[in-house]
């Protein structure tokens, strides 16, 4: 995982999927900085499973901003499936292509 | 190809085990968006196995199965009992409470084709995702019109072994001679073909016209744990029937069979009608079990029958002589076996039980369940002082699925088995048959339990083995009734 921080952003790009490991180590990092916004860059993640819903879910109930840059085909179709399109208006999607 | 891994219960096993699994779903045919489904699905399961089911270290074991059209993960662990269905998510109370409770079952159940889940007592817990492997229907690869072009009559036929290139034209010959009616399934599926010749599961032999189009085919299915074949896959084109390409077809593949080192060889005949029993019989098979309800309901053009599951006879075909066997007969099926065996040409020494054998602790039990058919297969490898009651939560669960028939095939060269069919007739289960040589090139007695009535009136019989089979298993049907 590599992450930088400008000003109240954290820019973070996982070089794993957005599950339960990679959920862990961004909780540590989002409790330790001070952030208004959080951007994840999943280009290489394959995976975000209901670890990854909940921590951003979570992370944006709390008054961050979050954006995802290119999420996996799945993370839209778990978001169908947990019923949490309606709760997640918020999150912003940015789809660049992916490798 | 199958896998077995044992993995500990820590946190950095998660993200190798998931992509070996994605990498794994891709290698045998998923595509790459089922592939990330199976693959969230296995994460789901292994990071709640990983979190929750030890309060220490413990391990867990990952099966990865793949057939021609499904993939199969099995995860089992020792850990604490733990039941899914009593853990549903509910989106209320997640945004209410913050409760994710039930949430990766939620998605797992959503995402897998299938999901089971057994409890085996102090044998732990297993749970199976399936996913099924999307391949281009013959119907969905050419138009109605080239489908149903059926060749005219041959001055000449050439037989030859089959081939990868043979895949297409096997699957028009299957659509065109069955309609939509063929039960397997994969026949219609020239990928699942070619995956199947190419990984050596099968090896067939086609017939074409001299003018080279496809009228025959029929191919030996080889068995995943045991030196035999099935007979599985056959068809004429219905011009083309009467001239001798069953005939041709079926020497050919005795002989290919016998040229491989082939034990045996077998058919599942439908009893909808004695057709297939009969071609059996004509050469050389001799029938040794009754499965009844082992496919599900299916119309047979041409052929007045009830709509129930259909039932099948197992026909045998020994390729190697063997004269005598010392067996361990079960004393309500011993007059029963010893006939089927006589049949064969084979002489059944019952060998006497003086002193119970000491058991091991655990059982091998294999558990093979084909969901599309509703029916499962328990192979018992070894008995264990745990036997019954890992079989007793077995049955259960498949019950609770939706599991219409369930068989169990005992070792007859393990005295145990003697007592081991008493105890099944108590538990509800009934006579099958013998199946020669059908795992790890043994014996086995099959016994089986129907959750669904059959009407044995509409069973039809052809060999007079198959009707004493028939009617030893109708009264026993009738005493339990």
């Amino acid at each position: 995982m590599e992450y930088h921080k400008t000003d109240q952003m954290l820019f973070v790009k996982l070089k794993s999927d957005l599950t339960y490991p990679s959920v862990k180590k961004l909780e540590t990092l989002v409790n330790v900085e001070d952030i208004e916004s959080l951007v994840i860059d999943l280009t290489e993640a394959k995976i975000v499973d209901s670890e990854g819903i909940r921590f951003i879910y979570t992370v944006m109930k709390e008054g961050v901003q979050i954006t995802l840059v290119n999420p996996p085909y799945i993370f839209d179709k778990i978001v169908d499936i947990l019923k949490l399109k309606s709760y997640m208006k918020d999150l912003k999607i940015v789809r660049e292509e992916r490798r | 190809m199958e896998v077995f891994l044992k993995l500990p219960n820590e946190v950095e096993i998660i993200q190798p085990a998931v992509d070996f699994v994605y990498r794994w779903a891709v290698e045998n045919g998923l595509g790459e968006k089922e592939a990330e489904e199976f693959a969230t699905a296995f994460d789901e399961l292994i990071t709640d196995v990983v979190l929750f089911a030890f309060e220490e270290k413990g391990e867990f074991s990952v099966f990865l199965k793949s057939s021609l059209s499904q993939l199969e993960v099995t995860v089992q662990e020792l850990g604490e009992p733990f039941d899914p269905e009593r853990h549903r998510y509910s989106v209320e109370r997640f945004v209410r409470e913050g409760n994710f409770d039930g949430a990766g079952f939620e998605i797992i159940r959503n995402l897998a084709d299938d999901f089971i889940y057994i409890y085996k007592g102090r044998a732990g817990k297993e749970f199976r995702i399936i996913k099924y492997i999307k391949h281009r229907h013959i119907t969905q690869m050419l138009p109605e019109e080239k489908l149903k072009a059926e060749p005219e009559k041959a001055v000449g036929y050439q037989i030859s072994p089959v081939s990868e290139e043979d895949a297409e034209d096997i699957a028009r010959l299957i659509y065109r001679s069955y309609g939509y009616t063929y039960p397997k399934e994969d026949m219609y599926y020239p990928d699942r073909i070619v995956k199947a010749v190419k990984e050596g599961r099968k090896f067939g032999v086609i017939v074409r016209t001299d003018r080279g189009e496809a009228v025959g085919y029929f191919a030996v299915i080889k068995m995943p744990d045991s030196n035999i074949g099935e007979v599985g896959e056959v068809v004429v084109s219905p011009k083309h029937r009467g001239k001798g390409i069953m005939k041709m077809m079926m020497k050919a593949l005795i002989d290919m069979a016998r040229s491989k080192g082939l034990y045996g060889l077998f058919g599942e005949a439908v009893t909808v009608h004695t057709i297939s029993q009969k071609v059996n019989a004509k050469y050389g098979f001799k029938s040794t079990a009754l499965v009844l309800g082992f496919f599900p309901y299916a119309k047979y053009k041409g052929f007045e029958h009830k709509q129930q599951r259909i039932s099948v006879v197992i026909d045998f075909l020994p390729l190697v002589e063997r004269k005598e066997v010392k067996v361990f007969l079960p004393d309500p099926y011993k007059n029963i076996l010893k006939k089927i065996y006589r049949n064969l040409g084979i002489q059944a020494v019952n060998m006497p039980v003086r002193k119970q054998p000491a058991l091991k602790e655990r059982s091998k039990i294999d558990l093979q369940i084909n969901y599309r058919f509703s029916v499962a297969v328990v192979v018992v490898g070894r008995y264990g002082k745990d036997f019954f009651s890992r079989l007793d939560k077995k049955i259960d669960s498949l019950k609770k699925k939706g599991i219409k028939g369930i068989y169990i095939d005992l070792p007859l060269d393990d005295p145990y088995t003697k007592e081991a069919a008493e105890q099944l007739i108590e538990r509800g289960f009934i006579f099958s048959g013998l199946m020669p040589l059908f795992h790890k090139n043994k014996d086995h007695l099959r016994m089986q339990m129907l959750t669904e009535s059959i009407d044995l009136r509409w069973v039809n019989i052809f060999s007079d083995m198959a009707k004493k089979i028939k009617r030893f298993i109708s009264r026993q049907i009738k005493k339990r009734s």
